[in-house]
């Protein structure tokens, strides 16, 4: 008896279940609502994708950075495998590295990262720069940053851009060379950016000031948080002679954890504690 | 040097005296202010950041990996620029650029990077560096740290890919270093375990460390046991 009242109890519950289904399947068909989210397809998913690119470029360009092309790459070496391939125009004619290569490298490879925070699916960001013949002279394809591993709470702190500005200018030792400009901004985001441009009469005025130079303005940066807590989230130094011959360029993504920079042939190396490999010989 | 008022607005040979004394006293004034540029450089510059190494290297190969470990707590002391502990192709006269991962530590100011810290830099051969960090390494834990020729050069941390990067640096054979770096004080306590250190060969097979270029004498730091070329341990001071 017990016996077939269970089973009785199975069937029914069994019949309530396909009923449920059945008029979910058929609601959703005839309204058009979705009581699950549905799985985009991929041709939406493309287009998704693409806008994101669209907007990405566009927003790089004003910015200065000279896009000869972006594109959507598969590639199964990154995870997920697609990679953003952006082609970049250098300045320069020689084959070698210009100054301001180093600034677009950042720009690119900063604005993928965050984009994924609007949806870009992406492993890696491609870069490869051509000279003015259209030649490729140097190629990088990175990993993007984990989005997880993005410090997306970067704070303004209480504190504006011009108090920033003038809180720089009043501790930034320069050790003879000249401030010319002092930029304290702040992108569509919300993050900070700070942009120096400094210059010296002869470059060994540099070799001399630019260690300790580089020291104080970071300690700089340090104090903002633990003072004012006012985070920069970049900051870009230019320095050149007072002629205007570049000798550093340098860019820091503070929120990102990257580093680029470009130096001129005679300017010292060991102004950053970063590693250095040895010459040796066989 | 003046010119003695009491030569003024005399004689010719008075005169060529006058200027003798002026030229004079411009060499005087020029060597015066060279001295005091020169003084002024010695007072100010800060001094060079000066470099410790501990390892081995390997010639002529396609690709260098090796396990590298952190110690089981902090080093202590570890003052001014820290301690850096990598593998990386050797940059030489014809090639300055070199591509090179492990984990750095600079716990102080104005670097505040308080743990060891997996990072990627990298230099072309026309000096253009990027340096790129990857999240933490635990004391006490080890990642393998490998860079692979495969046309271009790829980095990877704990099998993950980071980079790949081409066009402007030394293609293979190269030489390669799995080297301990100490920069800054040597004070700084060293205490890294290089593991399963091995390099790449022209046939594609990854092999052991074969090869004797130790770097064990950049006094205080050496190495502990050389019983092997591919498992070491750098330590120091002594």
């Amino acid at each position: 008896m017990k016996a077939i009242r269970s089973l009785l109890i199975t069937l029914i519950v069994a019949l309530l279940v396909f009923g449920s289904i059945v008029y979910v399947n058929n609601k959703s068909k005839v309204s058009g609502a979705t009581l699950f989210v549905p799985e985009t397809d991929s041709t939406e998913k493309d287009i998704i994708q693409q806008e994101i690119i669209d907007e990405l470029m566009l927003n790089l360009k004003e910015q200065g950075v000279l896009i000869k092309s972006i594109e959507i790459v598969s590639d199964d070496r990154w995870a997920p495998p697609v990679v953003i391939d952006c082609v970049l125009q250098s300045s320069t004619e020689s084959g070698k590295t210009s100054p301001e290569d180093p600034i677009y490298h950042m720009l690119v490879e900063r604005a993928v990262n965050l984009a994924q925070t609007q949806g870009l699916i992406v492993g890696a960001t491609g870069i490869t720069f051509v000279d003015s013949d259209g030649n490729v002279f140097s190629w990088i394809i990175s990993a993007v940053k984990e989005i997880e591993n993005i410090n997306l709470e970067f704070k303004q702190g209480e504190v504006g851009n011009d108090t920033v500005a003038t809180l720089i200018r009043q501790d930034l030792s320069l050790n003879g060379m000249i401030l010319d400009n002092l930029e304290v901004v702040s992108d569509n985001n919300n993050f900070r950016w700070v942009k120096l441009d400094i210059s010296v009469p002869d470059i060994e005025i540099a070799n001399v000031g630019i260690k300790s130079f580089m020291d104080n303005f970071k300690a700089i940066l340090t104090n903002l948080i633990t003072k004012e807590n006012a985070e920069v989230a970049v900051s870009q130094i230019r320095l050149t002679t007072t002629q205007g011959h570049p000798l550093l360029t340098y860019v820091d993504d503070l929120q990102m954890r990257t580093t680029f920079w470009w130096q001129t042939d005679g300017l010292i190396e060991d102004w950053l504690p970063y590693p250095a490999p040895i010459e040796i010989n066989n | 040097m003046m010119c003695p008022s009491r030569m003024r607005g005399r004689t010719q040979e008075k005169t060529i005296m006058c200027q003798y004394f002026r030229i004079k006293r411009r060499k005087m004034k020029k060597a015066l202010l060279i001295l005091t540029i020169l003084f002024q450089i010695i007072i100010i510059a800060q001094p060079v950041a000066a470099s410790w190494y501990a390892g081995n290297a390997r010639f002529s190969v396609y690709g260098v990996k090796a396990d590298i470990h952190t110690p089981e707590s902090a080093p202590s002391p570890c003052t001014g620029a820290g301690l850096s502990n990598w593998v990386s192709t050797a940059p030489n006269y014809d090639h300055p650029g070199w591509v090179q991962t492990g984990w750095l530590y600079i716990p102080e100011s104005p670097y505040y990077i308080t743990v060891a810290t997996p990072y990627v830099e990298l230099k072309t051969d026309n000096g253009t560096r990027s340096y790129y960090e990857y999240g933490t390494q635990s004391w006490d834990t080890y990642k393998n740290y490998k860079i692979n020729w495969n046309g271009y050069w790829e980095v990877y941390i704990d099998g993950n890919l980071k980079l790949t990067t081409g066009g402007d640096y030394e293609s293979p054979p190269v030489n390669v270093e799995v080297y301990s770096e100490v920069q800054s004080s040597s004070s700084n306590e060293l205490d890294t375990f290089f593991d399963n250190v091995s390099y790449k060969n022209s046939g594609g097979s990854w092999t052991y460390f074969d090869q004797d270029h130790w770097l064990d004498n950049n006094d205080p730091y050496t190495i502990y046991d050389e019983s092997y070329y591919y498992m070491y341990l750098c330590i120091g001071p002594n």
